[in-house]
């Protein structure tokens, strides 16, 4: 898989325990505090390129979920049926991909 | 709601001996390729790094969002001679729980099936019967059975 779109899963899914922290706490679940999960989120910042970042605080706050997977040929962001030409490709993780429609980074669960 | 619990995704003898060889094992018995066991893997190891999911009393509940996964699974492994886990009170862990879940869940599967893992749990450090059932299909009736009386 392409390291730049491994970050970027990463930062997001970090991003989403951020977002789920108190209800995790509440069920019991320590969670070590916000400025070092802020610092975590830093370091996984520091490895992502400069225009791809941008592009995922973009896609944030417009959306919430930056990068999305791809099932049967749709982009789980917008639903959009995404082009055959994208979909034919080989080795699709392999590159950074994102959605014609929404903009969102791709994922294929099943490549 | 269908049962959380099923014997495919149990394993009552784990041989791991550490943390890390629990996650593995327990990733193992996912329905899914190598890369994607080592993706999960790799989450699972840095939400234990940001907090343990060593409950206490013996019980664990490894548990992370990936989008390595289309749907919501839960594993369960026991260990009769207990795995140090980092555990909140520092005791070895043999029972664990590993919930893992698409980042997006349209009926949020994820934090109610954590929930009502946590919840039970509690009431599985108090009945112990779960450390001598030697059949899957009776252990996962026995859980199933709990998760219902929460209902």
């Amino acid at each position: 898989m392409n390291k730049q779109l491994l970050f970027l899963i990463s930062l997001q899914e970090l991003d989403i325990l951020i977002k789920e922290k108190e209800k995790e706490e509440e069920m019991g679940f320590p969670i070590k505090p916000c400025e070092e999960l802020k610092k975590a989120r830093e370091k996984i910042i520091e490895k992502i390129d400069a225009h791809l970042m941008r592009r995922y605080e973009r896609l944030s706050e417009r959306y919430g979920n930056p990068v999305v997977p791809v099932v049967d040929g749709i982009c789980q962001g917008c639903y959009m049926l995404l082009p055959t030409s994208l979909i034919s490709q080989k080795a699709k993780n392999e590159r950074i991909h994102t959605c014609p429609n929404c903009g969102r980074f791709l994922y294929w669960v099943d490549d | 709601m269908k049962d959380v619990f099923k014997p495919e995704f149990v394993k009552l003898e784990l041989e791991a001996t550490t943390r890390e060889e629990v996650l593995r094992e327990l990733v193992d018995l996912l329905p899914v390729g190598d890369d994607k066991k080592e993706l999960i893997y790799q989450r699972l190891l840095e939400r234990e790094n940001l907090g343990t999911t060593g409950i206490g009393k013996g019980i664990a509940i490894p548990h992370s969002r990936t989008l390595a996964l289309k749907d919501v699974f839960v594993i369960v492994g026991r260990s009769k001679k207990g795995v140090d886990f980092n555990a909140l009170d520092g005791k070895p862990v043999h029972l664990f729980f590993l919930i893992v879940a698409p980042p997006y869940d349209p009926k949020n599967r994820y934090l109610i099936t954590l929930g009502k893992i946590a919840e039970i749990s509690r009431e599985l450090t108090r009945k112990k019967e779960w450390m001598e059932i030697e059949k899957k299909e009776e252990f996962v009736k026995f859980l199933n059975g709990l998760l219902r009386e929460k209902k």
